[in-house]
């Protein structure tokens, strides 16, 4: 490996010269017989190592090495002084120019021979370290930019996963609308009044559609418009959205106590925890046959504390998912039914608005109550 | 910030070693009057760099430099050989016994210095480069690169049967990232790997070989592997780590296996701590699952 290695041999005497690279035959040599000329040639040429002589016309060994240690691309090259200066003030300027090594002249070919390969296997060992420093921050850099891509995916996975959920009930109650619309149509109570009622009641599950499609694509990022709202208003637009679904299931919905009850952030997440479990009770109700499907919120401020709570009357949560009600991908509802995103999406909103979201069963049903702490 | 370095000088004669304490005044010095005396402090102390005489009674400076070289824990300290004998025979033996310089007796004060200095920063630079090359930016344990190196080097010298590879596996990680952001992620990869750490043995080797993934060998019994990786998992379970006044919690899968007779090389005993990895992960995660 040693007789690939370059060296660049300066000496302002030819005879030295000669003798070096006679010495050295076994590396590539250049040489260069003054200063001037060494430093221009380490600008065209990559060196491995120097040997250096200190005393020389217009630029002398000090000055062509603290060149060389100024310029970022030689700066790593090994310099080994050759000189016939012994005096200790020259040897210690040698060091401090940055030169690795000193050898006086006349030098003993062995020696000489020795330093340099000592020297050319340190550098090499830099050399081979370096280059696995480079090697590992690059694969760093690659895993970073991966890990950022593959959660970029997943969250857009995601999204897709509560677009399509959230999309679901108004989707239903358009469907429910074009049903009817016939029937009513044959009965003859279609006049102008029902057709602008219907316009709008379509308008407004529309609308919904449209917030949640763009609430959606910003639930992941940080930083979008947050504002003050009250719980009233937030129930009062969702019970909006799902009253002729839940007329038609019979299911009636109560605000039993109505404390004002603020809270500061995005207004329409809040809708679609609500929807999420209010829809939950309505599927609970499907599976069983309760006379007096009732619903009932409660908007409560004790001490401290803001507690919103909705309870049904439909039998209660199954304790086999009760434990982990929260969780992604828990559900008791058959394939295609139920995916088990809902509680999961409902409990991360509640997270990011610093509140608390909790389920239990209780009186005849399921409760679930969502907890956060009065700001001042 | 930087602790002075440990210089060693072995010489037989006092004199020249309180020459030498004297010019080296800038360092943390030790002192050995024979060989014997110098490979042991070398191995139970963390030396930068040892200035060893050539000459002495019973190990000579040739022999201590080749026996650290032999040995892993001291074969990177640079060794500068000083010596009365100035004949080309003496200087070519100290550099091929593995000296990287040699100064002639009597000293001159300011060379001495000099050349110790110059070979002070040199290993000073190697040390950091080697940091860079072995351990993950991130967490300061060993990355992935290193703990196959060393893995490796363990799985050689260890029988069947008491070799254990530990897979583990941040759970619902992405989660982090999504919610919080990946500063927050970053943070809790930072926590986690330093609680593990804090649980490991100084002979375990621990690194982080995936973004979330990081493996641990053990040399030890099956009994003793299995305690050491619960405590990890419960650990990390307790572990409450704020972040932007939010308490993060995070649990971790744990897959364990064992080198065998059909598991003979390291990466099928990685592959099959992966495969227990897995099963921890379908079964609920949070827990630790060995496959013999
Ligand atoms: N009011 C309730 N009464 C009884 N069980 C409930 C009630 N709300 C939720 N559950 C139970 O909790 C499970 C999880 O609810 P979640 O909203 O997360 O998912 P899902 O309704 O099954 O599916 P998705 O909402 O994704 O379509 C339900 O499958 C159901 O078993
Ligand atoms: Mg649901």
């Amino acid at each position: 490996m040693d007789n690939k290695n370059s060296i660049l041999v300066v000496d302002d005497t030819q005879s030295n010269l000669d003798i070096l690279v006679d010495l050295l035959k076994m590396y590539n040599i250049t040489v260069a017989l003054d200063g001037e000329t060494a430093v221009e040639m380490t600008k065209h040429h990559s060196f491995d190592l120097i040997l250096l002589d200190i005393m020389m016309p217009v630029m002398d060994g000090f000055e062509v090495c603290k060149y060389l240690k100024s310029d970022p691309l030689t700066k790593s090259i090994p310099v080994i002084f050759i000189t016939a200066k012994t005096d200790e003030e020259s040897i210690e300027n040698a060091f401090l120019c940055g030169g690795v090594d000193y050898v006086t002249k006349p030098f003993k070919s062995r020696e000489l021979l020795s330093r340099i390969h000592t020297q050319l296997t340190l550098k090499r060992m830099v050399n081979d370290l370096e280059s696995l420093v480079e090697d590992e921050i690059s694969k760093r850099q690659k895993q970073e930019k991966l890990l950022q891509q593959q959660s970029k995916m997943a969250a857009m996975g995601e999204m897709m996963d509560a677009v399509a959920h959230q999309w679901k009930q108004p989707l239903n109650a358009l469907s429910l609308y074009s049903d009817i619309i016939p029937d009513d149509f044959a009965n003859g109570i279609v006049d102008q009044i029902y057709v602008n009622e219907f316009k709008t009641d379509v308008q407004i599950q529309i609308a919904h559609m449209v917030d949640t499609l763009d609430e959606f694509r910003t639930f992941f990022r940080p930083n979008k418009k947050n504002t003050n709202f009250t719980l009233q208003d937030v129930i009062n637009s969702v019970l909006i959205l799902i009253k002729d679904e839940f007329m038609k299931n019979a299911i009636t919905v109560n605000v039993a106590q109505q404390d004002t009850l603020k809270m500061y952030g995005s207004e329409n997440e809040l809708k679609h925890l609500l929807l999420n479990i209010l829809n939950n009770a309505k599927d609970a109700f499907a599976d069983n046959s309760v006379k007096n499907k009732i619903i009932t919120i409660r908007l409560m401020q004790i001490n401290d504390r803001n507690v919103l709570e909705i309870e049904d009357n439909a039998g209660g949560i199954p304790t086999s998912v009760l434990p982990d009600i929260f969780k992604a991908n828990v559900t008791s509802k058959s394939e295609g039914k139920g995916t088990g995103i809902g509680l999961y999406m409902s409990h991360q909103i509640a997270q990011k608005h610093a509140a608390t979201l909790s389920a239990k069963n209780q009186n005849e049903g399921a409760c679930f109550s969502l907890h956060w702490f009065l700001t001042h | 910030m930087k602790s002075k370095s440990n210089i060693l000088i072995v010489d037989d004669t006092p004199t020249n070693i309180e020459i030498l304490v004297d010019l080296l005044g800038d360092y943390n010095i030790a002192v050995s009057l024979d060989g014997q005396g110098a490979i042991d402090i070398s191995k139970n102390s963390s030396i930068d760099l040892i200035l060893l005489d050539i000459m002495m009674p019973e190990l000579d400076g040739f022999e201590v430099c080749k026996q650290l070289k032999l040995d892993p824990k001291t074969k990177d300290i640079p060794i500068i050989f000083i010596t009365a004998k100035t004949d080309e025979e003496s200087i070519e033996n100290a550099y091929n016994a593995g000296g990287v310089d040699y100064v002639t007796k009597p000293f001159k004060p300011r060379e001495v210095c000099a050349r110790v200095k110059v070979h002070m920063e040199h290993s000073e630079h190697m040390k950091r480069l080697d940091y860079l090359a072995s351990y993950d930016a991130m967490t300061d344990v060993y990355n992935r690169r290193k703990f196959f190196e060393l893995g490796e080097d363990i799985f050689k010298h260890t029988k069947e049967n008491e070799l254990f590879a530990v897979i583990l596996d941040i759970d619902h990680f992405k989660r982090v990232n999504d919610n919080y952001g990946h500063p927050a992620g970053d943070m809790v990869i930072r926590e986690i790997a330093q609680v593990v750490y804090n649980i490991l043995d100084d002979n375990m080797i621990f690194g982080r070989i995936g973004g979330e993934e990081f493996a641990i060998l053990l040399h030890t019994t099956k009994d003793a592997a299995i305690k050491i990786t619960e405590a990890c998992r419960k650990a990390v379970e307790e572990l409450s780590i704020m972040y932007n006044s939010i308490n993060l919690h995070c649990t971790m899968s744990t897959g364990m296996a064992c080198k065998s007779k059909e598991v003979d090389t390291l990466d099928l005993l990685l592959a099959k701590a992966d495969e227990a990895l897995y099963e921890a992960k379908d079964n609920g995660r949070n827990q630790l699952i060995f496959r013999s």
